[in-house]
């Protein structure tokens, strides 16, 4: 956990150097009146996402979820597609489980305001994930997969450029895969993403 | 924008309802678990739960199971473990070892509080257990604990502590959690009686040593009932350990008090076997031999009998041996064990075994013939 908040950390003082500030606000002054504003992007991310323990209320445990994304901006609002990937391998004796979490996402941005060198905006998401579980006890194994299940998050967060045509964004999130059965709080996620934006 | 807006909308309220569907509790929740097989293997299994009333939350009428925690005052500090599952085809999977195990912990205290149920055994327990698995504890010389379960009588509650070793989680082996789970069954039947009575302190620890290899080694006895696998403890322990506390040997006779206390201060230094505990291991071992012989040669409804005679008789051999100026390991054995069920056994030969022939104690047995054998 606390690797990759320095990591998320050291990404953000990256971001927030003079020379990407700068590089920022001269490409600020490049870009069209945001009423006006419609642009691709893509591009790759992390997200840190924390998981309580099983009986703990303050104990977390943090699951890593790397992803792509493919973004199109129009005016005010964005859409955001991304998939992300959790895959975590674990013993105890002769009990070994892989889990594996597969994530597709969409998500709906409204650009609160495009002014600043930073670009805030708030989001909500729906999703499909899948699961699957490789259980081995000794010589004994099973595979599961699960169905795509609906999952859904809201986030906010803020996108800058820099050097021209590279993104960068940090976004916190807060996710839950069902609002019943499984009684479950909402898990936290902290997210940083680059990308490219051609057009 | 406007298209992007409503499916969005669209998108939200499909996703909650179908994230909406709610099963019925009444007909249980099946997992995906190790679970022991007849022969005494450990498989995976799907393993049918009636009192959850949450696949997700280890919590219902047989116990409260808890992970990674450990005392705050008289109770643990946390909620009861809410283990992480995805349901396939409508069995829950666990997503990692400690949601295997603390579902494991649960299944198996449901299944003895069953089986305590359906035979009628009166063992005056209270339910829901409470049961800590991966709880934090620490040896005597400071260390770690690792690969050890506990029962805590002055809390009431069964801790394993985690596991580092190669073989079968303590946690999923049903014959520890049983032979821990009796230990409070042991603190119910026998203890308060024995405990009303206050013995000098130089006999205190003698006597606190032998009761404590009558609980282990009923404790064998009952982890053998529930898991019918004699040798129950497995590949969770050592082989040293495995072998010493099989069930299926040869009788032997009990330490005499004369050489019990021998080995008692031959033992007081090692760091091993800590004031003479790994005696009270060994002996009540050598009890559960003779009560799981006994088994073995009865009737699956003498067994019952046998089984809850055994139990019923605790509080008052309890009574009787508190108010007794001195105490053997022997003692015990015909106090709970009747000559009715020796003879229906035909378990004279072991039974004379394990007294030493010592004519005090077989004589409660008339039906046992005492000649021939060493005292």
């Amino acid at each position: 956990m606390i690797k990759s908040l320095k990591t998320a950390l050291f990404t953000l003082a990256f971001v927030n150097s003079a020379l990407a500030q700068e590089a920022m606000l001269q490409e600020k002054q490049n870009l069209p009146n945001a009423s006006s504003y419609s642009r691709w992007s893509f591009g790759a991310g992390i997200e840190t996402r924390m998981l309580k323990k099983l009986s703990a209320d303050a104990d977390y445990e943090h699951r890593l979820f790397p992803s792509l994304f493919v973004a199109y901006r129009e005016k005010w609002v964005q859409s955001f597609t991304e998939f992300a990937f959790h895959e975590n391998s674990q013993r105890v004796g002769v009990l070994n489980i892989d889990y594996q979490r597969k994530e597709l996402r969409q998500w709906a941005r409204y650009i609160i305001r495009d002014q600043s060198t930073w670009t805030p905006h708030l989001g909500a998401s729906l999703g499909l994930y899948r699961e699957e579980i490789k259980t081995r006890l000794s010589q004994d194994f099973r595979a599961d997969t699960s169905e795509w299940e609906p999952t859904l998050g809201f986030e906010i967060g803020a996108q800058g450029i820099l050097f021209r045509r590279m993104l960068a964004e940090l976004n916190f999130r807060a996710l839950r895969d069902s609002f019943d059965e499984k009684e479950e709080d909402w898990n936290w996620s902290l997210q940083v993403n680059l990308g490219y934006a051609p057009l | 924008m406007v298209f992007l807006r409503n499916s969005l909308l669209w998108s939200l309220f499909l996703g909650i309802c179908l994230s909406c569907q709610k099963k019925d509790p009444d007909q249980g929740y099946t997992f995906l678990i190790p679970w022991p097989q007849a022969s005494g293997e450990y498989r995976l299994q799907e393993v049918r739960l009636v009192t959850l009333s949450s696949p997700f939350e280890m919590k219902g009428s047989a116990a409260e199971v808890y992970s990674e925690l450990g005392f705050r005052g008289p109770g643990l500090e946390g909620h009861p473990a809410r283990p992480r599952l995805t349901e396939v085809d409508g069995v829950y999977v666990p997503n990692d070892p400690q949601s295997a195990l603390v579902v494991a912990v649960y299944a198996h205290f449901e299944f003895l509080q069953k089986m305590e149920v359906d035979l009628q055994l009166p063992t005056r327990m209270s339910w829901p257990r409470q049961v800590s698995v991966g709880m934090p504890m620490v040896k005597s010389n400071g260390q770690r604990e690792f690969n050890n379960a506990r029962y805590f009588m002055d809390e009431d509650i069964v801790a394993v502590s985690p596991y580092n070793g190669e073989g079968l989680p303590l946690a999923l082996n049903a014959g520890i959690l049983a032979h821990e789970h009796f230990h409070a069954i042991f603190e119910r039947l026998f203890m308060p009686a024995f405990e009303s009575v206050e013995v000098a302190a130089e006999s205190s620890q003698r006597r606190q040593l032998i009761v404590r290899a009558w609980n282990e080694g009923l404790a064998d006895f009952y982890a053998f009932v529930y898991t019918q696998n004699p040798d129950y403890m497995g590949d969770s322990v050592s082989p040293e350990v495995r072998q010493g506390r099989r069930l299926d040997r040869d009788v032997v006779s009990l330490l005499t008090p004369q050489q019990f206390q021998s080995d008692v201060e031959r033992f007081a230094d090692d760091d091993q076997c800590p004031q003479g505990f790994c005696l009270a291991y060994g002996e009540g071992n050598k009890l559960a031999r003779l009560l799981y012989e006994i088994w073995q040669k009865l009737s699956e409804a003498d067994q019952t009998g046998f089984l809850r005679e055994l139990l019923t008789r605790l509080p008052s051999a309890s009574r009787t041996l508190a108010s007794a100026e001195e105490i053997s390991l022997r003692s015990l054995v015909p106090l709970v064990v009747s000559q009715q069920v020796v003879s229906k056994a035909e378990a004279c030969k072991s039974l004379t075994l394990l007294l030493g022939g010592d004519e005090v104690f077989v004589s409660s047995y008339p039906e046992c013939p005492t000649e021939g054998t060493q005292p």
